[in-house]
């Protein structure tokens, strides 16, 4: 079993719902790993949160409503 | 058929085709027999696609005797990596063991493209399994085996595109199509010693290409120069309606003419990690552009740019590929790591995955800020940097641990996430190991000419494009 013991709360916590998913898929090796894929996530994202963002930063990607009878593309994010 | 032809760069194997001096079913014969008996070797093929080859080489014959020349494309042989959709019967397997005999109804965009310009389609070549994105940390993942470097098989010719680099490497096909989502173009071209395209993303549709990541996935060229990647892009490039996030900009391939200086950036940091011999011919190239650029260091914003890439990698990575994981199916993988690696990206927070896409939004207007420069004599034709941190890999050893720490990539992580183009060309080999190295050039979006022109005057003043493996 992954040392649940050396894992950050929120590592933990994460491992054992992919656990209750994915049940018995994975033997005790492979969650180690999984561990670390998660600690690594979670890495990851506070290093994104070391950017303070405003309101106004959207997500680069622009939503367009789709009609297929005429592709409105004006505006598209290219 | 001479063995001139096997690494003759498209430019002059098109004016041959065209001039009717070699004949396009010739040229075919010629590079399906090598695909059967070389391919092999580095197992860079799953399928040779024989019947369509010939039938298109046949036409394209006859086109080219009544006259019809429809470019430089036009009767020259090509392969395609494994995970664009071909019509007929012809699998497409993503290099998985579970998509193996995968076939699809229509051809992707691309392959329609590169029909309709004349091109051949002569094997559907080898890739990493689900172009990578399941986590893989070594060589061997694909049924197809571990992709062998034709300059030396007992190492690794880098992914995903793996099959794409070592056709063209080994003189199998005089280009190839591949993809990359971060450093799969550019990998296996620089390991491989030849030249390879990243477009700016949105330049080619990805309609029929097995996605990875929607907002990460490009379509590029892998060939024998930098002025055969601006043909191939020419042939490929256009917005779709079957791919809407392919963009307006129109492409159109010129080879720039004036004599002005280029001015390139070397970023702060992107020679961090970087293998004893990489660094040593970076230094080398970087004098040898020095006839044509002027060459400055560059403070870069400090951003998070590996975690913001990495988090939409993987965040789309674990919903392209949901249904797949869900079913146990990754089991049936052929890397070890790829059983067991797509299960922690399924714990990124959508605020998380969300945010990357806002940081996103920053790093594309800061970095064309690099670009723009303040005013226009301070702004930069192109950033540049080692293709790869070191040379091509042993084929046992892992090039990254499976939670995904490796040398840093600066120029991928920027470059990937903001759509940005790159091309990665030959800048020398290591003298002891004789592998190559890559110097790649990065350029503003929708800017490819520019990178191009930086290329070919680097490839019109040094030779290691032309050098090739020997006994092929």
């Amino acid at each position: 079993m992954a040392n649940e013991s050396a894992m950050s709360p929120a590592t933990s916590f994460l491992l054992q719902l992919l656990r209750q998913r994915y049940g018995n898929r994975l033997d005790s090796d492979q969650w180690a790993e999984v561990a670390k894929g998660i600690e690594a996530v979670g890495q990851q994202a506070q290093a994104l949160r070391s950017v303070p963002l405003q309101n106004s930063d959207e997500p680069f990607s622009c939503f367009q409503p789709y009609c297929g009878r005429s592709q409105v593309r004006e505006g598209h994010t290219a | 058929m001479t063995s001139e032809v096997i690494f003759m760069p498209i430019r002059r194997l098109s004016e041959e085709v065209r001039m009717r001096r070699i004949s396009p079913q010739a040229l075919t014969h010629l590079f399906l027999d090598r695909l059967e008996t070389l391919g092999s070797a580095y197992n860079a093929v799953v399928t040779i696609t024989r019947e369509r080859a010939l039938e298109q080489a046949k036409r394209a014959e006859c086109e080219i005797a009544s006259g019809h020349y429809k470019g430089p494309l036009h009767g020259i042989p090509y392969g395609a990596k494994d995970l664009l959709a071909t019509s007929g019967g012809i699998p497409t397997s993503w290099g998985a063991e579970p998509f193996r005999h995968q076939t699809f109804a229509e051809d992707a965009t691309v392959i329609r493209r590169l029909e309709s310009a004349g091109a051949i389609l002569v094997a559907k070549l080898a890739m990493v399994e689900l172009a990578g994105g399941m986590g893989y940390c070594q060589p061997n993942a694909s049924f197809t085996g571990p992709g062998r470097n034709p300059w030396n098989p007992d190492t690794w010719t880098g992914g995903s595109s793996s099959g794409s680099g070592a056709a063209v490497c080994a003189g199998l096909v005089p280009f190839a199509i591949g993809s990359e989502t971060w450093g799969s173009i550019l990998g296996p071209a620089s390991n491989c010693g030849i030249t390879g395209l990243r477009p700016t993303y949105g330049r080619v549709s990805r309609h029929g290409a097995m996605a990875l990541c929607w907002t990460l996935d490009k379509l590029g060229p892998l060939c024998l120069t930098a002025d055969d990647c601006g043909l191939v892009l020419a042939g490929i490039a256009g917005t779709d309606p079957l791919d809407l996030s392919t963009s307006e900009q129109s492409y159109a391939y010129s080879k720039r003419t004036d004599a002005r200086r280029f001015k390139i950036g070397i970023p702060n940091g992107v020679m961090d990690g970087v293998d004893a011999v990489v660094r040593k011919n970076f230094d080398t190239a970087l004098r040898d552009l020095e006839a044509i650029a002027s060459i400055e260091s560059v403070s870069l914003p400090d951003l998070p740019y590996t975690a913001i890439t990495r988090t939409i990698l993987l965040a789309e990575g674990a919903s392209a590929f949901e249904d797949f994981v869900s079913s146990g199916k990754a089991s049936q993988l052929t890397a070890p790591e790829d059983h067991y690696g797509p299960y922690a990206r399924t714990t990124i927070l959508a605020t998380d995955y969300i945010r990357a896409l806002r940081l996103r939004g920053i790093v594309c207007k800061q970095i064309d800020r690099v670009f723009a420069g303040a005013t226009a004599e301070a702004g930069f034709d192109a950033l540049v940097g080692p293709s790869r941190a070191a040379p091509a890999s042993a084929l046992d050893e892992e090039f990254r641990s499976a939670s995904g720490s490796a040398a840093p990539d600066l120029l991928g992580a920027i470059g990937n996430g903001a759509g940005l183009p790159a091309i990665s060309v030959p800048n020398g080999f290591a003298a002891e190991t004789l592998l190559p190295t890559g110097i790649q050039f990065m350029g503003r979006a929708y800017d490819e000419n520019t990178i191009l022109a930086i290329a070919c005057a680097y490839q019109s003043r040094t030779d290691w494009h032309t050098w090739h493996p020997e006994n092929l």
